[in-house]
């Protein structure tokens, strides 16, 4: 019970309560934190007594098993389930005894290999986006001014000037497909640098409302659903009808040619306009 | 049993189980076969997943009188994903670490238990399971516990998964015979999915069935290109299974494969992830299995609903088993057998190059993520995802929320090895929409397209309706034949359950969690 009142108060503190203050934690309350400085001392040792057998990322080889799938290693916190393995005695590429691993030792193999667990892990510093550099810059222009439709709205000495200098080229490809996001990603697994660095606004939609035997009002879309729509109006008011059979309401995205390309553009023509869009510099 | 303080009307959960108490420690079979009217006692009212209730009092001509009954904040856990489930006038439900009981006519608490959690990810907790005087439900934490439905107390707690190997747990417990079957959650780390079946008076494991052979030589092995693969291939069984009493089977949705994206080290179909699987309730072992997604590379699990239809096809009657797939197909079986007699799709997707023999997708290799990305349709969070789906028998409409939506795919970790996740999706365009879907062509029957964005579980009723949460902080009605919008009533937050409904004295109610808040809506006469 004391355990538990500690743990309740520390929470209280922090105004949280129940899963908010755990939501974004996968594993265990007490998951081991990696010491950086640990964690490179533990990787000396690793090239000199186990990278022979368990890889270099510690996945394992066809001469020793994958640690990051041990459960051993996985119920480890800072060496308490390896040093007591490493004290039965275990294999070492030099020949040094694993039993004569001094307790620092062992803490830093822990971290280091709780570091390659990490790095497993979505929102690692390894979970990153490749090369995408894969398209032909000439076909993705000719896509540009013909297929693609791009040529209709945007230039390449206009808007789109310089844009390989403002953005990156996951950016650009994010942008291009998904303007409507402004490229950013959502939802689970996105991990790290998930958002693109880039600030255009995303052009507004709009929508025009007709009453039966009224008049047309127009403005920036608000909110729609089945039972009312609200526009902010030309001079910044909010105005919300309750829709009826008989009402006339017509949308107008000015992305619906970006979103009716999904259904056309293939991976080849999307790598090409990267390709092309990325020598805009 | 020792129990701390009330702490603003919470039960703490002590370590300190209670002696068993005398209770049923089985379930007639048949128990749930049917709707019930004054109750909605397991997680889809009935076993069979789909959602229907016979109530008429609210119909499609008089549901605009629907009113506000009342409401209930929660105090703990965050949104609420779990269905209630309404015992002799008491509703109970979990968010993660939180159980709840509140009266079914007042909203009024009866009891509200707080669980000490040792970590897991809370990002919901599907709901209860009840038989006799016990609760069962399942923490963040990987314990499935039992509770005193009369006050909240402990009986019994039971790890069922390891934290360590970021496991975690979120499903709703149900209840067949004299099983309590569980499921487990977790896609961080690379390791096998299970189902298992507990004693419901002690808890004791009764029997484990993995998703993914464990053993070379196992049934499904040779889908896999090494031991070590399969025993960390993943497969979490993350909702609630439906039963067949007659055939004595539990339908199990099972999970994607891992690593989820990077997939170098397990090529082949990795059964039995993303599949359908009937097991039998009393051992565990499996009578036949679908795969809905072979080889999955996109995070699209299978876990949506199996829901149970009973009709005549060719003049013989057929016991049937629909599911709306994350991967966004359309699958019509036979429940005796699993032999696909429907393939088709509810949305349009392009990942895929047709189907197999067997009614299985076959996927596009040039669609599954690549370094320098693939645009596809679904995304990540699927054509449709864990929100139950609704069939109909008044209408022969199977409805789900579905999503027309697209990102791209790419490879992380490009290594022959990779671990996790190794690559994901970004970016986004999505559309939400109701699909009416007729399970004997496999087609469309109406779209109700969403204004914004809305993914609720749905519920039918007799009186040609069908709830769902729409697109405006709103719970809405529509006319279940045509798909027109009849009613709606806003919220605090966007629908984030599957609503139920039931009769109490005469008067039917309609409930739905969004966000913190239990809503109850009622016909008053």
């Amino acid at each position: 019970m004391r355990r538990y009142i500690a743990r309740w108060g520390i929470a209280a503190v922090l105004g949280v309560v129940g899963g908010v203050a755990l939501s974004a934690q996968a594993g265990p309350t007490d998951l081991p934190k990696v010491d950086a400085a640990s964690a490179d001392r533990g990787r000396t040792v690793w090239v000199a007594q186990c990278i022979d057998c368990h890889g270099s990322q510690a996945r394992g080889t066809d001469k020793g098993p994958n640690l990051v799938r041990s459960v051993l290693v996985l119920h480890d916190r800072y060496g308490s389930e390896l040093e007591p393995f490493l004290k039965k005695g275990h294999e070492t590429q030099s020949g040094t005894p694993s039993a004569s691993f001094t307790h620092d030792q062992v803490v830093d193999l822990a971290n280091f290999l709780r570091q390659r667990i990490d790095d497993t892990l979505r929102g690692s510093p390894i979970f990153v986006v490749q090369n995408i550099l894969t398209g032909d810059a000439t076909r993705g222009a000719a896509y540009f001014n013909g297929a693609g439709g791009c040529a209709s709205c945007h230039s390449p000495t206009g808007d789109f000037a310089g844009i390989a200098g403002r953005m990156s080229p996951v950016d650009i490809q994010q942008r291009m497909i998904f303007p409507s996001l402004g490229g950013r990603g959502r939802g689970r697994g996105r991990g790290r640098g998930a958002g693109p660095a880039t600030t255009a606004a995303t052009p507004e939609v709009t929508v025009a409302v007709t009453p039966p035997g009224g008049a047309t009002v127009s403005g920036a879309l608000v909110q729609m659903d089945d039972f009312t729509v609200t526009l902010r109006n030309a001079s910044g008011d909010l105005q919300t009808f309750r829709r009826t059979p008989d009402m006339r309401v017509v949308k107008t995205d000015p992305l619906q040619a970006h979103h009716d390309l999904l259904d056309r553009i293939t991976d080849q023509d999307m790598h090409d306009l990267v390709a092309y869009l990325e020598t805009l510099k | 049993m020792t129990r701390l303080p009330l702490v603003f009307g919470t039960v703490v959960l002590a370590g300190v189980a209670l002696a068993a108490q005398s209770g049923p420690a089985s379930l007639d079979p048949h128990a749930f076969e049917k709707p019930a009217t004054t109750s909605w006692p397991t997680y889809n009212g009935d076993y069979s997943g789909r959602r229907f209730s016979p109530l008429t009092q609210v119909t499609d001509q008089n549901v605009g009188s629907l009113s506000l009954a009342w409401m209930y904040r929660t105090s703990g856990g965050g949104a609420i994903k779990a269905t209630p489930l309404q015992i002799d006038g008491v509703l109970y439900f979990a968010n993660p670490d939180n159980v709840y009981a509140v009266d079914a006519r007042t909203g009024g608490e009866r009891w509200h238990v707080r669980w000490q959690s040792a970590g897991g990810i809370h990002i919901g907790n599907r709901g209860v399971a009840v038989l006799g005087d016990w609760l069962y439900f399942e923490t963040p934490d990987c314990h499935l516990v039992s509770l005193n439905i009369k006050d909240g107390s402990e009986r019994w707690r039971q790890t069922i998964c390891d934290l360590d190997l970021f496991y975690y747990a979120s499903a709703a417990p149900v209840v067949v015979k004299n099983h309590v079957i569980t499921g487990v959650s977790g896609d961080d780390l690379d390791v096998p999915g299970y189902i298992e079946s507990h004693d419901p008076t002690t808890g004791a494991l009764q029997w484990r069935w993995y998703v993914v052979p464990q053993n070379l030589g196992d049934p499904g092995a040779d889908t896999w290109p090494s031991l070590d693969a399969m025993r960390h291939g993943g497969g979490m069984t993350w909702q609630p299974v439906t039963y067949d009493p007659d055939l004595n089977l539990i339908y199990v949705a099972t999970g994607n494969p891992q690593p989820v994206v990077a997939n170098a080290n397990r090529k082949g179909a990795n059964l039995f992830t993303a599949s359908i699987v009937a097991l039998n309730p009393d051992t565990g072992k499996m009578a036949w299995y679908f795969q809905c997604s072979p080889h999955d590379t996109h995070d699209w699990d299978a876990t949506q609903a199996p829901v149970l239809i009973d009709d005549v096809v060719d003049g013989r009657p057929r016991k049937l088993l629909a599911q709306a797939s994350r991967n966004g197909k359309f699958f019509v079986l036979d429940r005796t057998n699993g032999k696909a007699l429907v393939s088709s799709e509810f949305v349009k997707t392009n990942w895929s190059l047709g189907f197999d023999a067997k009614g299985q997708p076959i996927p596009n290799p040039k669609k599954m993520p690549q370094l320098d990305g693939a645009l596809v349709t679904p995304n990540q969070a699927g054509a449709a995802n864990w929100p139950p789906p609704s069939f109909s028998p008044a209408t022969g409409l199977f409805y789900v929320s579905a999503a027309r939506a697209w990102s791209i795919w790419y490879i992380y970790d490009p290594s022959d090895n990779p671990q996790g996740w190794g690559g994901t999706d970004r970016g986004g365009y999505s559309q939400s929409m109701i699909q009416a879907m007729d399970y004997k062509t496999g087609k469309v029957r109406w779209s109700h397209v969403w204004e914004g964005g809305a993914r609720s579980g749905l519920l039918s009723t007799a009186g040609n309706v069908l709830f769902a949460g729409g697109p405006s902080n709103d719970i809405v009605a529509l006319n279940a034949t045509t798909g027109d919008a009849l009613w709606h009533a806003g919220l605090n937050a966007s629908v984030s359950n599957g609503p139920i409904t039931y009769d109490l004295d005469g008067r039917q109610y309609v409930i739905a969690g969004a966000g913190d808040t239990l809503w109850a809506f009622v016909m008053n006469r």
